[in-house]
């Protein structure tokens, strides 16, 4: 049985007059209904990118699917027409996107707008679709929803408009939520509603969700697989546990080092990982991360590490994770004692 | 230690109006309502809380970008609201903001030497020829190489931007610095680069921070003493420890259980508390106590009529709730979640 | 949608740097550009060697009127003879200077009086603000071309009153654009960072603010002089501003309209100096904002 996602060894440039950005450069991974992957990585990393592929919303000059594949349900996304793509898109495969304000349009009723991809899909009509809408916003958690379903966008603050995007993501029963940053321009506590509510949605409708986000904590609540992501590569991909307790990859190490403690009394120093992300067009030789790696051999700055299975599931794109004994040395199994 | 920044009753109003002839329409943001508080000399305050909250607004009313509507500040023995001209031009030698933005805070059409230049070029300090060299210095302090001087911001990082920023804000010397919100606009393993820069530089030159953030690890890691602001309010303050470890005001704990943290198993133990309903708007402010409206442990009437005074709840640690910790939250949240459930937002 | 291109990549300097490679990109700017130097340069050097090669723009020679007159393009003549015997293309080459002259001083006057109203209404606001546009919306009411005949008739004909009659009109357009481009730059965070190290207002303004919102002002002045030289056309093809027998390709166009079939090349070359020159003016300025577009945006 296939599974209900798979990218397979995704490879994406973007050709620009400046030179060929490697956006993504080699992401595998799957998707299983019900359940939640989480893809962390800072800017420029291509998590973005990677959903937008999935999605088939690259624009195709200057970005281009130059090598590997990406299977809904078994079937090849990018071998899809036009009007399939457009079929899959809001129907099966429902998207979130980061900022509330901008990604509703300010003219049309949050009705008529969450009633879109039912008049789109499952051919309803004006008023059926706006019974619906308000139907669908009060299992978002908005109250009086016959009542909002009348306003405009201005009227609703940015966590009921992430509800709504929810809600509008969600008409159409969709098999897979993609969620590109959905809760890093809210507050706190609006987030955690908003990750309940995503949680409550899951559990009820059994669809699997991409959260792509940089913030740890977040995949840490919501992912039960984790994929960290480097310059456009797969750097780590395994069970949320796994990657938290466990990580073999001196990068996933680095960013969890870095993070402030939550639980320890005497503050030391933070351990950042040195030097900057690198210029997507002059990826460095070799592993894309060795010129900030504190373990980096001269293998890896000649030879690329391909996203290597090394325990079941669990798998790095790194020379030495194999080695038990390089492992030991991590930072983090020092500190947890695992 | 002395109180280096005393702040008393510090009100401050906006007007969004409905153009010059109809300013009588005009409503008020009420960003900041009465609040006080001291800065020891070369501790670090944080002020923090969520968007709304007052905590910008207040860290622009100390160094005058924005003026304050009513209350005191004093900055050692100078009242700041009183300073004009000359003295206010001095004052900003001794205070200085280092910006969120990493990608506004520096003009687009100077280079780094320029930029980090001007605060000396401003107060008529050195020839070019000395303040040339302070910049390379100060580059260098910031972990950057001098030669990036003649460098213009748009071939930088973030990162990068960030600590040019931090730089100018040291040319002066000054004695205490308002960090807003300074590595939000960073990558995480950025962050902590420039996080341990502040500290240090604040251990070798011996500065005294205001630092603002919503980020409540972060504030954690750096601040001595904390402030948590909600809706123009302080609510609760006291050591970093006090507040992290025994939070007293229901907001606090809400905010600190809400926020998630990155370790599996502890955020899957743990007992969120969830705040229904969105922030309140500033322009029309709740009755009573701010909070009551999402309170988890709201008591009527008491709450929506009379507004809590910040009393001691420990030793240095105030709270602004007149329950504090009367109630345990999780049992309660519960029960009101099915009260509040249906009601108006 | 951000493509992950921002920060890797740019290896110029400057920004000016980056906008004036941008520029030699688009090669209609290039060319836009190419011929207004030519023109230019022509123009100028006039007196130098035009009556010398083409013959007198002005005075008509009487002994040889006769035969002289509206005689069809040759190698002595590359654009004909007019109906006094007067060479066209030496009439074309000194109306050319007419209308870069206007062009030039006309949108400087507009750009300075712009300049000036929309950086006292976007940076006090207020009242400043509200009685200064709605000044510039008074002179939008009226028809441009209506208003700048009534100013001619009132200030009398000439040269220097089309200067003044097309700045005095064109100022509004100036000050709403640069108005709405202050607005925007005050709100970022470099104009506060110089105020809370103690900048005065007078470095507030001229080094941060000016510098970073001149650029719309830039690519609308460039098209402005393309609408000064119509503009000047129009008014001297009326017969007002620049009077015949002084020559202008307005005015050209006017004594041309008899001979419309008779002797089309005495309204088809000031007619095509128009169409180069203001097109020249609009395709540059066009360049010019693509250029600088990418910087504007903060």
């Amino acid at each position: 049985m296939a599974p209900l996602l798979e990218v397979d060894d995704l490879h994406v440039h973007f050709f620009t007059r400046d030179g060929v950005v490697k956006a993504v450069d080699g992401v595998s991974f799957t998707l299983e209904p019900g359940r939640t992957l989480g893809m962390v990585g800072e800017s420029g990393s291509g998590k973005s990118v990677t959903a937008l592929s999935i999605m088939r919303l690259i624009p195709e000059p200057p970005g281009k699917v130059v090598s590997g594949d990406i299977r809904f349900k078994g079937r090849s996304v990018l071998q899809m027409s036009e009007k399939e793509q457009r079929d899959m898109r809001g129907n099966r495969i429902a998207m979130i996107f980061q900022d509330p304000m901008t990604s509703l349009n300010p003219v049309y009723r949050i009705g008529k707008q969450i009633g879109e991809p039912l008049r789109l899909h499952k051919n309803m009509t004006g008023k059926e679709s706006v019974a619906a809408a308000a139907e669908l916003l009060g299992r978002v958690g908005i109250p009086r929803p016959k009542e909002r379903v009348r306003d405009y966008p201005h009227e609703f603050s940015g966590g009921m408009r992430q509800r709504a995007m929810i809600a509008m993501a969600l008409a159409c029963g969709p098999d897979i939520l993609i969620a590109d940053e959905p809760t890093t321009a809210l507050d706190v506590t609006i987030q955690a509603q908003i990750l309940e509510l995503m949680q409550e949605i899951q559990a009820r409708t059994e669809s699997a969700i991409m959260m792509i986000t940089h913030d740890l904590g977040v995949v840490a609540d919501m992912a039960d697989n984790v994929l960290v992501m480097y310059a456009g590569k797969a750097v780590e991909y395994g069970p949320a546990d796994e990657v938290f307790y466990r990580p073999l990859h001196p990068y996933a190490w680095g960013l969890l080092e870095s993070l402030p403690r939550h639980d320890v009394d005497d503050k030391g120093k933070l351990c950042p990982i040195k030097g900057q992300p690198p210029s997507l067009i002059n990826l460095p030789s070799g592993c894309s991360f060795s010129p900030r790696c504190a373990y980096a051999q001269d293998i890896c700055r000649s030879q690329a590490p391909p996203l290597a299975e090394i325990d079941p599931g669990h798998s790095s794109a790194c020379h030495f994770s194999a080695d038990k004994q390089f492992i030991a040395q991590s930072p983090r199994c020092a500190m947890e004692g695992r | 230690m002395a109180a280096l920044l005393q702040v008393e009753g510090l009100i401050k109003h906006f007007h969004v109006g409905q153009g010059v002839l109809l300013s009588r329409l005009s409503k008020t943001v009420k960003a900041v309502e009465d609040i006080s508080f001291t800065v020891d000399e070369g501790e670090t305050l944080g002020l923090v809380g969520e968007s709304g909250c007052g905590k910008s607004t207040t860290g622009r009313c100390i160094n005058r970008l924005l003026e304050p509507t009513a209350g005191k500040i004093h900055f050692g023995d100078t009242d700041v609201g009183k300073l004009r001209g000359k003295q206010l031009k001095a004052y900003r030698r001794d205070v200085q903001f280092i910006f969120q933005d990493p990608y506004g805070s520096l003009n687009p059409r100077m280079t780094f030497g320029e930029i980090m230049a001007e605060p000396l070029v401003i107060h008529h300090i050195g020839t070019k020829k000395e303040r040339e060299i302070q910049s390379r210095e100060m580059l260098n302090r910031v972990g950057l190489s001098p030669e990036h001087i003649n460098r213009y911001p748009h071939e930088f990082s973030g990162g990068q931007r960030q600590r040019v920023g931090i730089a100018r804000a040291l040319m002066l010397r000054p004695k205490m610095i308002i960090c807003d919100e300074p590595v939000s606009a960073l990558d995480v393993s950025i962050q902590a680069q420039i996080i341990n820069l502040l500290e240090e530089l604040q251990d070798e030159l011996g500065l005294t921070y205001l630092f603002i953030a919503h980020d409540l690890s972060v504030i954690r890691h750096i601040c001595d003493r904390v402030a948590v602001m909600y809706l123009g309010k302080i609510v609760e303050l006291g050591g970093w420890r006090e507040v992290y470890n025994s939070p007293n005001h229901p907001y606090t704990q809400s905010l600190l259980s809400a926020a998630p943290v990155p370790d599996p198993e502890k955020q899957h133990e743990r007992v969120r508390i969830v705040l229904h309903g969105d922030v309140p708007s500033p322009i029309d402010p709740p009755e009573g106590c701010r909070f009551h409206t999402r309170c988890p442990i709201a008591q009527f009437p008491i709450c929506e009529t009379q507004e809590p005074e910040l009393k001691e709840v420990g030793h240095g640690h105030q709270a602004a709730c007149h329950f504090a910790k009367s109630f345990p939250i999780p049992e309660a949240a519960a029960l009101t979640k099915q009260l509040v459930d249906g009601d108006d937002l | 949608m951000p493509l992950p291109i921002s920060e890797f990549g740019g290896k110029g300097r400057t920004l000016r740097g980056d906008a004036w490679r941008r520029l030699c990109k688009n090669k209609l700017a290039l060319v836009a550009l190419g011929w207004i130097i030519f023109v230019i340069v022509i123009a100028v050097s006039a007196d130098l060697w035009v009556p010398r090669v083409l013959g007198n723009p002005i005075e008509i020679d009487t002994t040889t009127v006769a035969q002289m007159s509206l005689n069809a393009p040759s190698s002595a003549h590359p654009f004909g003879t007019d109906f006094a015997g007067r060479d066209i293309a030496s009439r074309v080459i000194y109306g050319a200077r007419v209308s870069l002259m206007v062009g030039v001083v006309a949108v400087a006057i507009m750009v300075l009086l712009g300049l000036i109203a929309g950086a006292f209404a976007a940076y006090y606001g207020g009242w400043w603000d509200a009685i200064i546009m709605r000044t510039a919306d008074i002179f939008f009411a009226f028809p441009y071309i209506l208003f700048a005949i009534v100013l001619l008739a009132l200030l009398g004909n000439g040269i220097q009153n089309v200067f003044i009659a097309i700045g005095i009109l064109g100022w509004p357009s100036i000050a709403r654009v640069f108005r709405g481009s202050v607005l925007f730059v005050k709100e970022n965070e470099y104009v506060d960072a110089a105020r809370a190290m103690g900048a005065s207002t007078p470095r507030i303004v001229f080094r941060h603010i000016m510098p970073n919102a001149i650029a719309p002002i830039i690519v609308y002045a460039t098209m402005s002089v393309g609408g000064a030289i119509l503009t000047e056309a129009a008014l001297s093809f009326l017969g007002m501003g620049v009077q015949l027998p002084k020559p202008s390709w307005g005015g050209m166009l006017s004594e041309a309209q008899t001979y419309m079939t008779s002797a089309p090349w005495l309204m088809l070359y000031p007619g095509l100096a128009i169409l180069t020159t203001v097109l020249a003016f609009v395709l540059l300025g066009d360049g010019l904002r693509d250029a600088l577009d990418v910087k504007m945006k903060g």
